[in-house]
């Protein structure tokens, strides 16, 4: 396993993981509130897709950059729900647990694996500049 | 004979497992939160009656 595999097979454990518990949350927060719930529900949906798309076709940097930006995505909703509230879903901010803060670290984990996964593609992508002999 | 070596990310399956477990961890992270909570307001909506009882008993 190379490195850049290893960091793939990272990207789509932290969109399982992700998955998982926010899927697993979807209930209560529909009980609290249906616009919070359907949130969940939409996350848990594209971390699905992704999953299931980076496992299909690992060498598509598309996927890839749209699970960095889904990342990004909840890492930000987060910040925005325990410290001001999130617009409209969410208005109240709510107090932080350590659930929360262990599903953001794995997810903070994936956006690296994915930013690194993308600028290495990007570097190999790019024509090389030719070497002269001095 | 030229053999190549594809390289094939984490099984679905395997992925799966891992997105079922999590599921599984957080629901039961969160209910013990919940059941912790109902058990300190149960805790503490009873301690009047308990007292009241008491008293009540120590009356007759």
């Amino acid at each position: 396993v190379t490195l850049a595999e290893l960091r793939g097979d990272i990207v789509i454990l932290s969109c399982a993981v992700s998955a998982g518990v926010h899927g697993a949350l979807v209930p209560d927060h529909l009980e609290e509130d249906i616009a919070a719930g359907l949130g969940f529900v939409g996350a848990t949906a594209l971390l699905a897709v992704l999953v299931v798309g980076l496992t299909v076709r690992p060498e598509n940097a598309l996927l890839l950059a749209a699970a960095a930006a889904v990342f990004v995505g909840l890492l930000v909703s987060y910040l925005l729900a325990i410290t001001t509230g999130f617009p409209i879903l969410h208005p109240e901010p709510e107090p932080v647990d350590g659930l929360a803060l262990g599903t953001k670290a794995i997810e903070a984990v994936g956006l690296l694996a994915a930013s690194s996964l993308l600028r290495l593609r990007v570097a190999t992508a790019l024509p090389q500049p030719k070497r002269t002999m001095t | 004979m030229k053999t190549t070596r594809v390289s094939r990310p984490i099984p679905l399956a395997l992925t799966a497992l891992v997105a079922f477990f999590s599921a599984l961890a957080a629901l039961a992270v969160s209910n013990g939160h919940d059941a912790h909570g109902h058990a300190y307001a149960a805790h503490h909506s009873r301690g009047p009656e308990v007292v009241a009882t008491g008293t009540a008993a120590q009356a007759s």
